[in-house]
């Protein structure tokens, strides 16, 4: 019998080990230390930053549908939310920005997970015109209030902001002309436009099979159709149906294409495969992959994290798409993860971010390993950039 | 030890330092092996329970003047773990699409399944099912909080109960 008095019995069969209360006060001291040490390097962050970019307001109600479009954020542009905040930042992670000021998670006290503007995913349109990011229910510290999602440009200016159910990807049509949330979750699906109008509302069904499990549409490389767990849905109102797993492979292991269009990078069963861009002349240089290919910004070496030497280690490697070397630049704590984010301007550093004890960490390292340094610790590990093609 | 269901004690106001932190040690030391507990029964994972229930202790105590001020301190420590591990599963789900690696799965429902009913039962759930099911018939949760606090709906958590009731009235009925 499943009631109260049985739950509470097994769970009684699981005994804290001795010195929980030491190990807990040992974390506290270790984590004010960070801290201290944080606040200095981000000092000086934030005193590069000054004058650079005003902060916009975030209180808008839209923009008149007639007006042009924003223009678009230089390549490699970094944004990433922390701590109830969205940040924009050069590529290199220098001149960060606070786009958007809120409450941060403690403040929050439980209502708003990550803070009162958070991200999960993509913030950028695929053009780099846009960014999109929740607001969460932190309105106050006693309840829940509404939620949804915010549209701006690239300096932080609100073009949108408009409600939706709970939910945490913001997916970015591929043509950057339509987001895709929960309406209401696992039951509706909104379209809108970065003008923060809904185009169109596309019903989720609700057959047991095809439970949502908590996942977000996606859309197809070719925009004609949301996916949701294991469920296609044609934007044309065709019936919904369950793809066969060769199609997730596409959608969750897309061909990365480099810089000048001319090659694709992508993962096949651990393997990381570099071809033409129509798909020949198809090379497997490296196996273990465990992330997704980012190519540097002239197309001659791709940054990938790969299981590592120890249990559950994974390491940054950097490879040689002309002669198929790979060296290894660092390698994560144990149990930690740790994703790439990209290459600076010049090729000759990559930004990563890294987490363990519950808080993530971006950094940059020289492509051969030397000269790791601290850009910013955070609470949410999403870190996002404009593409360089 | 079982949680007081009311408010812990706090007396923090005007105190020291010194006193504001024994006061904390001492929730600490009534909440600790029941959240330990129920964690473990939800992430199947003594590491990642006590990983979770870190975090949330440590966000206590950063403002526990302000927390042990509350009507019930004990229900924003749950709020705060579940919110610890909707996030991590959120990553781990996340992260397991992209093929990040992770600490390798240890169950330790395992290994006292044999001699407990229950956990023979919530093994056979996800942890988003065994969650429900710790917050709503440990916790105390009503279906409505249970599902604002894992952001599924109210009758995603009262079917996931009914789905661990069926299987505790199918492992009765089994011939042994």
């Amino acid at each position: 019998m499943i009631d109260q008095q049985s739950v509470e019995r097994a769970a009684e069969r699981f005994h804290l080990p001795d010195g929980s209360f030491e190990r807990l006060s040992l974390r506290r001291d270790r984590k004010q230390r960070n801290r201290r040490i944080r606040a200095g390097a981000l000092g000086i962050i934030v005193a590069l930053a000054m004058g650079a970019v005003l902060v916009r307001s975030i209180e808008s109600d839209g923009i008149p549908a007639d007006q042009p479009p924003p223009s678009p954020a230089a390549p490699g542009t970094l944004a990433y939310a922390s701590d109830g905040d969205i940040y924009v930042a050069d590529p290199d992670g220098s001149n960060v920005v606070k786009i958007a000021d809120g409450r941060s998670d403690e403040d929050c006290m439980g209502f708003g997970a990550g803070g009162q503007y958070w991200a999960e995913g993509s913030m950028w349109s695929p053009d780099g015109r846009y960014l999109a990011y929740r607001y969460s229910g932190c309105h106050s510290t006693r309840e829940a209030g509404p939620k949804g999602v915010v549209i701006s440009d690239a300096q932080g200016k609100v073009l949108a902001k408009f409600a939706t159910g709970t939910g945490w990807l913001i997916e970015w049509s591929p043509d950057s002309s339509r987001v895709a949330v929960w309406d209401e979750l696992d039951k509706t699906i909104g379209i809108y436009g970065p003008d923060g109008v809904r185009q169109a509302q596309i019903p989720y069904p609700q057959d047991p099979k095809w439970e949502a499990l908590d996942s977000d549409p996606y859309w197809t490389p070719d925009g004609t159709s949301l996916v949701v767990s294991q469920v296609e849905l044609p934007l044309d109102g065709g019936a919904p149906w369950q793809a066969p797993p060769s199609f997730w492979e596409d959608v969750y292991n897309p061909r990365v294409s480099s810089p000048d269009g001319s090659r694709v990078a992508y993962v096949d069963h651990r393997s990381l495969i570099v071809a033409r861009s129509d798909g020949s002349a198809s090379r497997e240089l490296m196996g273990n992959v465990v992330g997704e290919p980012v190519w540097s910004p002239t197309g001659d070496r791709i940054a990938i994290t790969a299981g590592g030497r120890g249990l559950s280690q994974t390491e940054l490697r950097v490879l040689d798409v002309a002669t198929g070397s790979v060296s290894l630049v660092t390698e994560g704590r144990r149990g930690s993860e740790l994703e790439v984010v990209g290459f600076t301007p010049q090729g000759d550093r990559i930004l990563f971010s890294t987490g363990s004890d519950g808080s993530w960490s971006l950094w940059s390292i020289g492509v051969d390993g030397s000269d790791a340094r601290l850009i910013d610790d955070v609470t949410e590990g999403n870190f996002y950039r404009v593409p360089w093609s | 030890m079982a949680i007081p269901s009311g408010r812990v004690t706090a007396e923090i106001e005007g105190h020291t330092v010194a006193e504001a932190n024994a006061s904390f040690e001492t929730f600490f030391e009534q909440t600790n092996q029941r959240l330990f507990g129920g964690l473990c029964l939800v992430t199947g994972n003594r590491h990642e329970a006590e990983e979770i229930m870190q975090d949330a202790y440590l966000k206590l105590w950063e403002r526990w003047d302000r927390v042990s001020a509350m009507d019930d301190p004990t229900g924003f420590l749950f709020r705060t773990a579940m919110n610890g591990f909707r996030s991590r599963y959120r990553r781990a789900s996340v992260a397991l699409k992209k093929r990040i690696a992770f600490v390798p799965d240890v169950d330790d429902l395992a290994a006292i399944e044999d001699r407990d009913e229950v956990v023979r039962i919530l093994r056979t759930l996800s942890p988003a099912e065994r969650a429900s099911i710790v917050l709503t018939t440990m916790f105390g949760y009503s279906s409505e909080e249970a599902g604002r606090l894992l952001g599924v709906k109210a009758a995603t958590v009262r079917a996931h109960a009914t789905r661990a009731r069926a299987g505790a009235r199918a492992s009765l009925e089994e011939p042994t």
